[in-house]
């Protein structure tokens, strides 16, 4: 029996929308329980050749697993949770965030730092609207 | 993957899982080898699915974990935080009122 793949389970859990944190977590320590059950085999004189079937079979498929973690909405981050209200938070929080950056650059340039302040705050309030626009389109279709 | 349990077995592992760690902090193999041992393998918890139930616990705030090196192994250790406790508590008087009235039922079958 091949050896389990915990890094590509990760990358199954990640893209099934589980948080970053929670994934790793969960690949490190599927791969330490890997371990202690190989090493339960080895005690209890499990053959060698048997001994990888053995901790796989007891650890359980990545299937299962994965359908035990997409049951469990609190391991996803909250735009998965809340997904309407992700729609509107974020293109709000884009449009409050974009005038701000150029302060960053200081205020030397105040003349030039307000004119890109007024021009990133309309094209962000148009992108917001855009954006907004288009989620009620998706909803109401 | 081990012998599973029927779905009236909803709610059981949590409450195992919340039980042991009052006892002392554990990591998730010894947790699962605690319950085989404990109940004498009349309940065995899916080995890999033990880990989304102690992630969802602990996220909301019924246990703690930390990680810690032991013998050259990282693992990661679970403890019950105060809120975990009332849960318990909570947890085990509905078990042991469904245990009460199931017993009941089956004692006295005939009583309206």
């Amino acid at each position: 029996m091949p050896e389990p793949d915990f890094l590509a389970f990760e990358r199954r859990l990640l893209q099934q929308g589980v948080d970053l944190r929670y994934a790793r977590r969960l690949g490190l320590e599927l791969a330490e329980h890997y371990e202690d059950l190989r090493h339960e085999a080895e005690r209890t004189g499990i053959l060698p050749g048997e001994v990888a079937g053995f901790a796989a079979e007891r650890l359980g498929s990545a299937s299962n697993i994965a359908a035990a973690v997409r049951q469990r909405p609190e391991l996803r981050p909250w735009v998965y949770r809340y997904p309407q209200l992700a729609r509107l938070a974020l293109p709000l929080a884009f449009a409050a965030l974009l005038p701000v950056a150029p302060l960053f650059a200081g205020i030397n340039h105040a003349e030039s730092v307000l004119r890109w302040i007024c021009c990133a705050m309309l094209s962000a309030i148009f992108t917001a609207v855009l954006l907004l626009g288009m989620q009620l389109s998706i909803a109401l279709a | 993957m081990a012998q599973s349990n029927p779905p009236f077995m909803t709610g059981i592992p949590e409450l195992l899982l919340l039980r042991l760690l009052a006892h002392r902090e554990m990591y998730g193999y010894e947790l699962v080898r605690t319950v085989r041992l404990t109940t004498g393998d009349a309940i065995t918890l899916g080995e890999g699915v033990i880990y989304p139930a102690l992630h969802s616990l602990e996220r909301q705030g019924a246990l703690k974990s930390k990680r810690k090196e032991v013998d050259g192994r990282t693992r990661v250790y679970y403890s019950l935080t105060a809120k975990g406790q009332r849960r318990l508590a909570r947890l085990r008087g509905e078990w042991q009122r469904i245990q009460a009235g199931v017993s009941a039922a089956l004692e006295n079958p005939g009583h309206a």
